[in-house]
């Protein structure tokens, strides 16, 4: 009796359906999406505090709750953080991870394509950083190298990490290769492929207005031959009479410009459909890239800039100009290295250009490399220095909807030795510090 | 009549001269540096501790920093700031002239690494200003011998004396062999080595530094019968035989380690730090960054590295590595060559501040920054 009053009712009986239903459904991921919860967590603040303990509640992969006394929801998958100071994952805006020795030459190159999903030794140091999201920058021989993808190192089921965000972030120039003979070329060789992609550019707008003039045309004649047709029968016998005479063949067709893949990516720089990214460290370079930028008209970051300090005038004029700073190389060689100045970021703030951090490497050192340029801008805190995203100035301070988490041991906005412990993507724990090591970067 | 006439005047001015007497610590007197964590000879950090200096350019103790007399006090340093013994580029070429390549000769016990050195280097000011205090050069490993290495303080001069007498410079590597005369193969250089340790009065087995970046050079290194085992400089990966130096109270150089550079070597640098080996950085100085050893022990770190054993790699093992025992530790009667940093020196936000050598000050960060940090008295 009870049974059936039971599944008298209709609720129940909807919910018994779903339950027995094979497979999964969106009813079935809202039902039994277990939430993540994190319990006494730390956050520190922009202002250099740090919040009380807090409990986190993660559903569907995104913060959706964060206070003090926030209850965990049934069934929740339940984390304890006690002493753990939670911040966002860290985004590495030029990273190499997995590329090694893979070479692109072409602006039709992705860096998505090189990127090994199941170098697991790489993306696990890059993770165990506090990295979880990268902007994966391809590299070759010096010139146009290809295009920057922006990737999730989330873990995919069927093995590996790197889920593709978006494939086309900006086109990678190089101008910093090479000696300097070397690199005038390389300069003269970027120039000759933005003309030729201007001329490639007008020649589409030629075709596509003699291709107009051509339907009009087309048209213009079929009318009349409809009027000439009706005449037709008239003029039966004297068209038999001029059988010998030539035949009108109508509007000629215009011929359509060769496909060409590379220029029509720098097509899209030349419309700003595209950013540009151009590495660039020596002033000479820089003035360079400087003047790319001025003769073809686009905005572009400059990655490196260790010598920017030096061509600052030429820098203050240019519009949408941003700063992409990497592993600050501080050689003794004269000559042999970039001159660089600890004065930079001061410089660079003062002339109002934006700029932001990433590792030029694996990014495994990203942290490092953020910790180095703090003491050299004298920043309270490198957490404002590094991205959340790729968005400028989400910084990694922790908020509502973030689905990339990282859980450190010590507070990373003021202690130089903090180490993540955990690293949480969309609600799952990706990498945790095995138990006695001490691996994980700083 | 005159004295009373002047006298506001001269009393204010004797009391300035007074006032700037009192204030400035007398010539020849001890100086202290307060404040300060200090890294001793363990690697770890002892925090709020005072460091004195004698005029002879010596450390003469290292006290609680409550334990001072103020008046002493030459410098209160910054909170956070830690004291360390010099940095050293161990094995690199800074100051160095010229190539450093050896003679001809297979067991050259005569070549002097400190005949190479050009104390006007201005790398040498360079270098230290980013807390490198001493270098350590040795001809390139071509030989079985190749000489004695050289240690010197950097400073820009006139002349400079090495510290200390040097150490043998041995090689069990692939660089020395030569097809114009023996060993021309792997097999002969072994068995060279073999007679050599075999044959030679213990006497002339001074335990040196010896290049075996290999792990074959390293397992053949450990085969042939050392009396006593010298300091190793090698890279490794996994296939090196670590685990035959754990309690072996052995030293070996490592790195320089490089942001995206060959994982396995700091993998094997920690395996071997977990097995008991102390380790020592090695330097890359001119042609690497200023900041790369600290940067190598970052990395280290990152990878699992005890940070007091890196500390360690970082000051005292290098001095020991090299033989000279004034240097590297923060005790009495070792030399004043010391590095304040703004923090932790294994954090890469830190920064340089002062610099001392043989207790000689010299102030390093840029002005506007230090004046918000210290206090000078």
């Amino acid at each position: 009796m009870i049974s059936i009053r039971l599944f008298s009712s209709p609720l129940l009986v909807v919910l018994t359906v779903l339950l027995l239903s094979p497979g999964e459904t969106p009813c079935h991921a809202q039902l039994f999406d277990r939430a993540t919860v994190l319990e006494q967590v730390l956050v520190p603040r922009p202002n250099g505090t740090v919040s009380e303990p807090l409990t986190i509640v993660i559903r569907r992969g995104r913060i959706t709750e964060m206070s003090a006394d926030a209850d965990a929801p049934m069934m929740s998958r339940k984390v304890d953080a006690k002493g753990l100071y939670a911040t966002a994952g860290l985004f590495d805006p030029a990273s190499t991870l997995t590329l090694g020795a893979v070479s692109s030459a072409s602006a039709v190159h992705s860096a998505w394509d090189g990127f090994d999903r199941y170098d697991s030794d790489a993306i696990r140091a890059a993770i165990a950083s506090g990295v979880t999201r990268i902007q994966l920058q391809p590299s070759g021989p010096a010139g146009i190298v290809g295009r920057v993808s922006t990737i999730s190192l989330a873990p995919l089921d069927g093995g590996g990490h790197g889920v593709l965000e978006k494939e086309a972030v900006a086109l990678c120039i190089d101008l910093n290769q090479g000696t300097p003979l070397a690199r005038i070329r390389t300069f003269e060789k970027v120039r000759t492929a933005f003309r030729t992609a201007q001329r490639g550019r007008e020649g589409i707008e030629d075709y596509s207005t003699e291709l107009e003039e051509y339907l009009e045309a087309l048209a213009e004649a079929a009318k009349e031959s409809g009027e000439k047709d009706k005449k037709k029968d008239d003029e039966k016998k004297d068209d038999e009479k001029k059988d010998g005479e030539k035949k009108d063949d109508g509007p000629a067709k215009p011929d359509r410009p060769d496909r060409n893949p590379a220029g029509d990516v720098l097509i899209q720089v030349l419309e700003q459909q595209l950013p540009v990214r151009i590495l660039a460290r020596r002033s000479e370079d820089i003035l360079n890239a400087v003047d790319l930028a001025t003769e073809f008209q686009f905005p572009f970051q400059l990655q490196g800039a260790d010598e920017a300090h030096m061509v600052l005038g030429s820098l203050k004029e240019l519009e949408g100009l941003s700063v992409l700073l990497d592993r600050p190389q501080r050689s003794l060689d004269r000559g042999a290295a970039p001159r660089t100045s600890s004065q930079l970021i001061p410089l660079l703030e003062e002339a109002g250009i934006p700029w932001t951090v990433g590792s030029g490497g694996p990014s495994s050192g990203l942290w490092r490399t953020v910790r180095a340029i703090s003491g050299q801008a004298g920043k309270a805190s490198p957490l404002s220095l590094v991205n959340a995203g790729p968005d400028r100035g989400s910084a990694a301070w922790l908020r509502r909807g973030t689905s990339h988490l990282v859980l450190w041991e010590g507070n990373p906005a003021l202690d130089g030795s903090a180490r993540p412990n955990r690293v949480i993507i969309d609600g799952t724990v990706v990498w945790q510090r095995p138990a006695g090591t001490q691996e994980g970067s700083f | 009549m005159r004295i009373v006439e002047n006298s506001p005047g001269r009393c204010l001015l004797l009391c300035c001269i007074f006032t700037l007497v009192a204030a400035t610590p007398l010539a020849g007197a001890d100086r202290v540096i307060s404040g300060v964590g200090v890294v001793g000879p363990e690697g770890s950090i002892s925090p709020a501790m005072a460091v004195v200096i004698d005029q002879d350019g010596q450390v003469s103790a290292v006290i609680p920093a409550d334990q001072v007399d103020p008046t002493m006090v030459e410098i209160k340093a910054p909170n956070g700031s830690v004291i360390t013994p010099g940095l050293h580029d161990l094995l690199g070429s800074l100051g160095a002239t010229g190539a450093l390549a050896a003679g001809t000769k297979l067991i050259d016990a005569d070549l002097r690494a400190a005949d190479a050195f050009d104390s006007t280097d201005p790398n040498l000011e360079k270098a230290a200003r980013n807390g490198i205090l001493h270098t350590t050069i040795a001809a390139l490993p071509r030989g079985l011998l190749n000489g004695h290495t050289a240690t010197f303080v950097c400073q820009q001069s006139a002349s400079a004396r090495p510290l200390g007498p040097g150490k043998p410079f041995y090689a069990l590597a692939e660089s020395a062999l030569n097809s114009s005369r023996e060993p021309t193969s792997r097999v002969a250089m072994v068995s060279m080595w073999k007679e050599w340790l075999a044959t030679s009065d213990a006497s002339e087995q001074i335990p040196g530094i010896l290049f075996c970046p290999k792990p074959l050079d390293l397992r053949q290194s450990l085969d042939i019968g050392w009396s006593e085992l010298p300091v190793l400089v090698h890279s490794g990966d996994a296939r090196s035989p670590l685990e035959r130096l754990a309690g072996r109270q052995a030293l070996m150089v490592v790195g320089p380690f490089l942001e995206g550079g060959d994982a396995a070597q700091v993998r094997s640098a920690v395996k071997a730090s977990a097995a008991g080996v102390e380790l020592a950085f090695a330097g890359g100085l001119p042609a690497g960054p200023a900041d790369h050893l600290r940067r190598s022990a970052a990395i280290a770190v990152a990878a699992g590295l005890d940070a007091d054993a890196a500390r360690r790699a970082l000051f005292s093992n290098p001095a020991r590595a090299c033989g000279v025992s004034s240097i590297g530790l923060i005790e009495p009667g070792a030399r004043a060559d010391l590095v304040l940093f703004s923090a932790d020196p294994l954090d890469p936000a830190a920064q340089v501040l002062q610099i001392w050598r043989a207790g000689k000050r010299l102030r390093v960060a840029a002005p506007g920054k230090i004046s918000e940090l210290e206090v000078p008295r």
